[in-house]
C-alpha cells in the first residue's frame, strides 16, 4: 500500500517556564493510505503532539516530516495552512465548532477556506450532514445539539472537502460508551467506503482495537 | 469573511451594542465639541471679514472689542472727531452711534445676541453696510429718512428670529415690538449681512434711542469710512494725536481680540475633542483585544481547519469596522441633531460631520489591527491549547 505519512528520527522538545519537556523522542513512523490507526498511550506520552505534528499544526524540533512524499517540515505557516485546509481533516476531542454558526455553516466554512462559493459549500456540506444523519438539524446552533450530534457534524466538517487523512484527537473522549461506539462506527465506515486515511488518539483500548493497527506510545517513544 | 463578521456581531449582541454605544458617544461628544468651535471660529472671521473698511471711535474705556456699549461718549466731542477727519473720511458713510446689549451673546467672544443701535437717520449704511456687503431690506425701509411712523425700528434678521421665538409672533411690517417697555413699530426688515453685528441688529433713530436709554447727549462711538486706502493711517492720527481718550477699533482690531479669545477655548476644546477621540480609539482596541482573546480557541480552529491568517485578520477587520461605522454613523445622526435641535442656535453641518466620520471609522480601524494582527501571529497548536 502506499505510504501518505512518514515521519523520520522526529522530535520535539518545549519549554514549561524552567523546563524542557521532550514530547517526542525519536519517532518513526509510516502510515499507510486507506488504512485506520490507533494511537493509544497514557497521558503525557506524547500522543497529541505526534497528532499536531502529522495535522502540520506544529513543526517537529528535528526530524522530518513526510506527507505524499513531500517534505513539510521545512514548509512555512502559509504552506502548511494550505495543507490543513486542503489535504487534512481534523476531529477534536471537544468538537470545537463554532458556536456563531448553525451546523450547515460550521460545515460548509471549512470548504469557503478553500475558496469555494458559499451556495456550492453548503450544497455540498448538505450531502455530508444527510451521511452522517444530521440533515434534520441543518438550521440549529451547536448549543442545541447533543454531545453524539455535535462530534457528527465534527466529522462531517473534517471529510466534506474530502481530504486525504483525519486525524481525529478523542473523538468519543466526551461522549458516553454508547455514543462513543456509533461514532467509532461511523468513522470505520467512512474510512472504508471512502478510503481516508484515518488517525485517531484514545485512551480507550476497545476504541482503539476497532481500527486497522494500534500505535503504542509511551514517554515519547512508539512501543511497537 | 464579512458574513462571518456580521454573524459575530448579531449573535454577540450586547457586546456589539456596548461597542457601538461607546463608539456613538465619542463621536457625538467629539463632533458637537468641535462644531461648536467651528461654528465660533466661522462666525468670527465673518464678523471680522464683514466690518472691513470701517473704523470705529470710542472711548478708551469701552476697550478694543466692538460694538461696545455702556461708555458714553458726548456728542459733542463726537461731532468733533468728524470734523477733524472729514478730510479723510468719506463724511456721508461716517456716523454716530449708540450701542445697548438687550440679549447677552449665546458663546464667548461673540457680539450680544440682541444690540439696540441708535444710528442718525439717513446714515443707517455706515453700520449696515461695508466693503463687502451692501444690506438691503428683505421688506419695508432700509432707512428712518421719509418715514411717517412715529416710534420706527429696523430689525436684523437674527434679531426678527430672536424675537419670533420669543415672543411666538411673527415678525412683519408693522408689528409692534417692545422694546424696554416701550412699543415700536417694525419699519424694515433687513436682508442677511455676512456682518452678525448687522444680523443681531435692533435700530432705531439715534435721537429715540437715546431718549429710550436716558443717554440725551451721548453715544457710544462713530463709524468712519475712509475716503480711500491711504487715508486710514490719516484718521488714525488724528485720533491719536488730538483724541487721548479715544479708541480706534478696525476690523483687524476685532480680528485680533476675536482670535485671542477664542485661541486658549480653542485649545481647550481641542484637547476635549482630541482625548475623547482617542478614548474611543482605546475603547475599540480594548474591546477587540478582549474579544480576540476570548475567541483564541474558535480562531485555533479556523487556522487548523485552513483559514489562512489573512482570513482571520479580515474577519476581525470587518467586524471592527461594521461596529466603528455602525457607532461613527449613530453618533454622526445624534451629534447632528444636537447642533441642529438642541443648542440655542442650530450649528448643524453636514460637511463638518461628514469629515469626522472617515477619520473615525480610520482610527478605530487602526486601534484594532493591534489586536488582530497579534491573534493572527498565534499558532494553531497554541491557540487551540488556550484556556
Amino acid at each position: 500500500m502506499k505510504t501518505i505519512l512518514k515521519l523520520e528520527n522526529v522530535t520535539k522538545k518545549y519549554s514549561l517556564g524552567s523546563t524542557v519537556v521532550h514530547a517526542l523522542r525519536g519517532v518513526n513512523i509510516e502510515l499507510e493510505k486507506g488504512k485506520y490507526y490507533s494511537i493509544v498511550g497514557p497521558s503525557g506520552s506524547g500522543k497529541s503532539t505526534l497528532l499536531h505534528i502529522l495535522g502540520c499544526m506544529d513543526l517537529p524540533s528535528t526530524g522530518e516530516v513526510w506527507i505524499n512524499s513531500r517534505p513539510v517540515h521545512c514548509l512555512n505557516e502559509t504552506q502548511l495552512t494550505k495543507i490543513r485546509a486542503v489535504e487534512l481533516g481534523f476531529i477534536f476531542q471537544s468538537f470545537h465548532l463554532n458556536p456563531i454558526l448553525t451546523v450547515l455553516e460550521n460545515v460548509s466554512i471549512a470548504l469557503q477556506f478553500l475558496g469555494i462559493g458559499k451556495a456550492a459549500a453548503q450544497e455540498r456540506a448538505r450531502e455530508w450532514l444527510d451521511r452522517v444523519g444530521l440533515d434534520h438539524r441543518l438550521d440549529h446552533y451547536p448549543s442545541e445539539l447533543s454531545g453524539g450530534e455535535r462530534q457528527r457534524v465534527a466529522i462531517a466538517r473534517a471529510l466534506v472537502k474530502k481530504p486525504q487523512f483525519v486525524l481525529a484527537d478523542e473523538p468519543t473522549g466526551n461522549l458516553d460508551s454508547k455514543t462513543g461506539q456509533e461514532i467509532i462506527s461511523l468513522l470505520r465506515k467512512i474510512n472504508r467506503e471512502a478510503g481516508v486515511t484515518i488517525v485517531q488518539v484514545t485512551h480507550d483500548r476497545e476504541i482503539a482495537e476497532m481500527g486497522d493497527e494500534i500505535i503504542s506510545f509511551r514517554d515519547g517513544r512508539i512501543l511497537q | 469573511m464579512i458574513d462571518y463578521a456580521i454573524k459575530n456581531i448579531l449573535r454577540r449582541r450586547i457586546r456589539s451594542l456596548m461597542t457601538i454605544s461607546g463608539i456613538t458617544v465619542m463621536m457625538t461628544l467629539v463632533i458637537v465639541i468641535t462644531g461648536i468651535v467651528s461654528y465660533q471660529v466661522r462666525t468670527m472671521n465673518a464678523h471680522a471679514a464683514a466690518g472691513s473698511g470701517k473704523i470705529n471711535v470710542q472711548p478708551m474705556l469701552a476697550g478694543m472689542t466692538y460694538p461696545a456699549g455702556g461708555i458714553d461718549l458726548p456728542e459733542s466731542e463726537a461731532a468733533a472727531v468728524l470734523l477733524d477727519t472729514e478730510a479723510y473720511s468719506q463724511p456721508a458713510l461716517c456716523a454716530r452711534v449708540l450701542f445697548f446689549t438687550l440679549k447677552e451673546p449665546l458663546y464667548p467672544n461673540q457680539p450680544p445676541e440682541l444690540i439696540l443701535t441708535g444710528i442718525e437717520a439717513g446714515k443707517e449704511e455706515s453700520f449696515t453696510g461695508s466693503v463687502a456687503q451692501d444690506v438691503r431690506p428683505a421688506a419695508g425701509v432700509e432707512t428712518f429718512t421719509g418715514t411717517t411712523i412715529e416710534q420706527p425700528v429696523i430689525v436684523g434678521e437674527h434679531a426678527a428670529d430672536v424675537y419670533e421665538a420669543e415672543t411666538g409672533q411673527e415678525i412683519n411690517i408693522g408689528t409692534v415690538l417692545d422694546i424696554l417697555g416701550q412699543p415700536y413699530t417694525v419699519a424694515g426688515l433687513l436682508d442677511h449681512s455676512a456682518d452678525i453685528v448687522v444680523n443681531n441688529a435692533v435700530i432705531l433713530p439715534l435721537d429715540q434711542a437715546q431718549d429710550l436709554l436716558g443717554k440725551e447727549g451721548f453715544v457710544s462711538s462713530i463709524l468712519l469710512v475712509a475716503a480711500d486706502i491711504n487715508t486710514d493711517a490719516d484718521i488714525l492720527q488724528v485720533i491719536e494725536t488730538r483724541y487721548p481718550q479715544l479708541n480706534v477699533v478696525t476690523d483687524d482690531t476685532v480680528r485680533r481680540n476675536a482670535q485671542s479669545g477664542i485661541a486658549l477655548f480653542e485649545a481647550m476644546v481641542n484637547t476635549i475633542s482630541t482625548v475623547a477621540v482617542l478614548c474611543a480609539a482605546f475603547l475599540i482596541m480594548t474591546v477587540t483585544l478582549i474579544t480576540v482573546r476570548e475567541r483564541t480557541r474558535e480562531i485555533g480552529v479556523l487556522r487548523a481547519l485552513g483559514a489562512s491568517k489573512w482570513t482571520v485578520i479580515g474577519s476581525v477587520i470587518w467586524e471592527i469596522f461594521l461596529l466603528s461605522l455602525a457607532g461613527s454613523l449613530l453618533g454622526g445622526v445624534a451629534s447632528g441633531f444636537i447642533l441642529a435641535f438642541a443648542l440655542q442656535e442650530n450649528l448643524f453641518d453636514i460637511v463638518h460631520i461628514l469629515t469626522y466620520l472617515p477619520l473615525a471609522i480610520l482610527l478605530t480601524l487602526a486601534a484594532g489591527l493591534v489586536p488582530a494582527l497579534n491573534i493572527s501571529r498565534i499558532l494553531p497548536v497554541e491557540a487551540l491549547r488556550y484556556e
